[in-house]
């Protein structure tokens, strides 16, 4: 029972991570219908970015993390600028193949400014574990679920509440009514990529204490597109329901079942999911036309 | 036109037959062979993402499942490279078959990331059979193959057997897309609905594209493992597989020149470039990038719209339009 517990908060932890990476990949696909392959890239910038911030300018953690949001927007803003506008008019696969080129660059970008060996950050709370009577947990888990729900609330607020965030909402839905009600599609579209880069940075921060900074993180990407297609591309809350299922399922299949296979249980999940119900969980409500 | 198109083309082939000859180092010559290698994948790729118009990520896995039969069998069940060729490329074809079938009644991005995950998979099962594949260790000392007394063992000589079969799968894939079969897929890229209502089932049709191509990119696995002579599971990985999606997107969708022109393209390039030392690979991202904004239609694609008579000489069977006809989807509707 007391491993259970543990169990899943680790899993939820990394359910959270999951989460916030299908976010990021969910919003530039409800607005730009496209998937986005640098998603990866930019998370594991967004990490790079947190250990300049945290161990060589040894900034305190939640003044680091606003430091690496600023540099992320900016990020967000030059990468929707030179790589999905000019390709805004063509098919879908040609944006693929301009992620993979940021993919590409953005590796051996940060293996020169950062070096290629692994980095280590420190973690968010300084001790080595939380007791709660025979429960141990670790630290940065606990962290990551509460700052994740944090993130994940004010993102909803953001969208659903603030103007801008309808706006990008309503640009999502329908680009030609949004442009007739005078929304400029462009702006919306841009802030959507920066919305999408700033989830992947702290994503990217969030995960580093417990793995190391390195290129690796970039695999990311496909955990948080399994999250998407499991939660469903029809609601903001589908890849954070499909997130947390592939917590889940790969901590107790590595656990239980076998853990040379962790990351194929969530992939076989994501393959029965296409199968059986290819929408995922939670449905678009607007059908493919036939 | 047609006999110095035939000119063309002979002189083109002689070229290809001397330029080992004019290669010095034995490391560019095996750039070269690996080009044609990533050329069949390539190939492959055009069936199924080409013509159809399905997008496929798990080409990597059906490489690696070529490579890993092809190496499994020479090396413990004393198989000569020639009868393992065609095994690993029916081996592949199988995993296509078992693969495609649940996977392409999906449509668009789902099938992709169905194949991205098909693909993790594989290459998890590369790396933890080990009873099979030796694991992370890898297979070693894979032969280069022989004819009788005469053996293939140096790139020079390598690379006229990886010429041929290229030559006879690029026949095959010409003749595929001018066939009843080839120009249902590209009805089916174009309307697959409409395709349906004719009686054709699509089904199928992408089912033997999807294998066809599995086929292509387990011969080549085959030819890339006895090439290097070592194989082991980090070859095989997502990396690889959106690496060949690149090499096709940049060559052209759906042309025949394409794949050539887009393997030897990128698979070329990091080594023109490598004077730029520790910078190369990112520069060689950024040109990914400006190439594909620069060319949403590919390399080929391009030429057909701004270099026409260029583009009759490379694209076998080109039509080109005459004035006042639009080509695209709606082609040939005329005024």
């Amino acid at each position: 029972m007391l491993e259970l517990i543990q169990l899943s908060v680790s899993a939820l932890s990394m359910g959270f991570v999951y989460a916030l990476t299908g976010s990021s990949i969910f919003l530039i696909f409800n607005a730009a219908g496209v998937i986005n392959f640098a998603q990866g890239a930019l998370l594991m910038l967004g990490a790079y970015i947190g250990t300049t911030t945290l161990n060589k300018l040894g900034l305190p953690y939640f003044l680091a993390i606003l430091l690496m949001i600023i540099i992320m927007v900016i990020i967000g803003f030059l990468f929707q600028r030179l790589a999905y506008y000019p390709l805004r008019n063509s098919e879908g696969l040609m944006f693929m193949i301009a992620g993979i080129g940021i993919l590409v660059f953005m590796e051996n970008f940060v293996q020169l400014l950062w070096g290629a060996a692994p980095i280590s950050v420190r973690p968010l709370l300084s001790v080595h574990s939380i007791n709660i009577g025979d429960l141990n947990f670790e630290p940065q888990s606990v962290m990551i679920i509460v700052i994740t729900v944090a993130i994940l609330l004010i993102e909803n607020f953001f969208l659903k509440k603030t103007s801008i965030g309808k706006m990008t909402q309503a640009v999502a839905q329908d680009k030609e009514a949004a442009s007739l009600m005078g929304i400029s599609v462009p702006v919306m579209i841009a802030v959507t990529f920066i919305n999408s880069t700033v989830l992947a940075g702290i994503a990217g921060v969030l995960v580093s204490p417990k793995f190391y900074v390195s290129i690796g993180l970039t695999s990311l990407l496909l955990k948080g597109m399994a999250s998407c297609v499991i939660g469903g591309f029809g609601s903001a809350v589908g890849p954070i329901i499909g997130g947390i299922i592939v917590g889940f399922t790969e901590t107790f299949g590595a656990r239980y079942i076998s853990p040379q296979f962790r990351d194929a249980w969530a992939f076989l999940l994501m393959i029965a999911f296409l199968m059986i119900r290819p929408k995922g969980i939670f449905k678009e409500r607007i059908s493919e036309k036939v | 036109m047609k006999k110095k198109k035939t000119i063309i083309l002979l002189i083109f082939l002689a070229m290809l037959a001397v330029l080992p000859k004019l290669i010095t180092s034995n490391y560019i010559m095996q750039i070269i062979d690996l080009s044609l290698v990533n050329f069949i994948v390539v190939m492959g790729l055009n069936f199924v993402t080409g013509f159809a118009g399905q997008i496929s990520l798990a080409s990597t896995a059906f490489w690696g499942i070529g490579a890993y039969t092809s190496a499994i069998l020479t090396t413990t069940c004393g198989f000569s490279f020639w009868a393992a060729l065609p095994v690993s490329g029916i081996v592949a074809m199988l995993g296509g078959i078992l693969i495609g079938y649940p996977t392409l009644k999906l449509k668009k991005f789902y099938l992709g990331i169905a194949t991205i995950g098909f693909g993790e998979i594989v290459s998890l099962i590369f790396l933890n059979w080990t009873t099979l594949t030796k694991g992370s260790e890898g297979i070693p000392g894979l032969s280069k193959p022989s004819i009788g007394a005469f053996k293939f063992t140096s790139n020079y000589n390598f690379y006229y057997v990886i010429l041929i079969i290229a030559l006879i799968l690029l026949i095959a894939s010409v003749l595929i897309k001018y066939s009843r079969f080839g120009r249902t897929l590209l009805a089916i890229r174009n309307d697959e609905i409409a395709t349906e209502t004719c009686g054709i089932n699509a089904h199928s049709s992408k089912m033997i594209a999807f294998s066809l191509s599995a086929l292509y990119a387990g011969i080549a696995g085959s030819l890339y493992a006895h090439l290097i002579g070592f194989i082991s599971p980090d070859l095989f990985v997502f990396r690889q597989s959106i690496s060949f999606l690149c090499m096709f997107m940049i060559g052209g969708s759906g042309y025949i020149a394409g794949p050539a022109i887009g393997s030897f393209l990128i698979t070329l390039l990091p080594e023109v470039i490598k004077f730029l030392q520790n910078y190369y690979m990112a520069i060689f991202g950024i040109l990914v990038v400006i190439l594909a904004i620069a060319m949403p239609t590919g390399i080929v694609g391009l030429m057909e719209k701004h270099l026409p008579r260029l583009y009759r000489y490379i694209e076998p069977y080109a039509e080109v339009p005459e004035k006042g006809l639009e080509r695209g989807n709606e082609k040939w509707r005329g005024k």
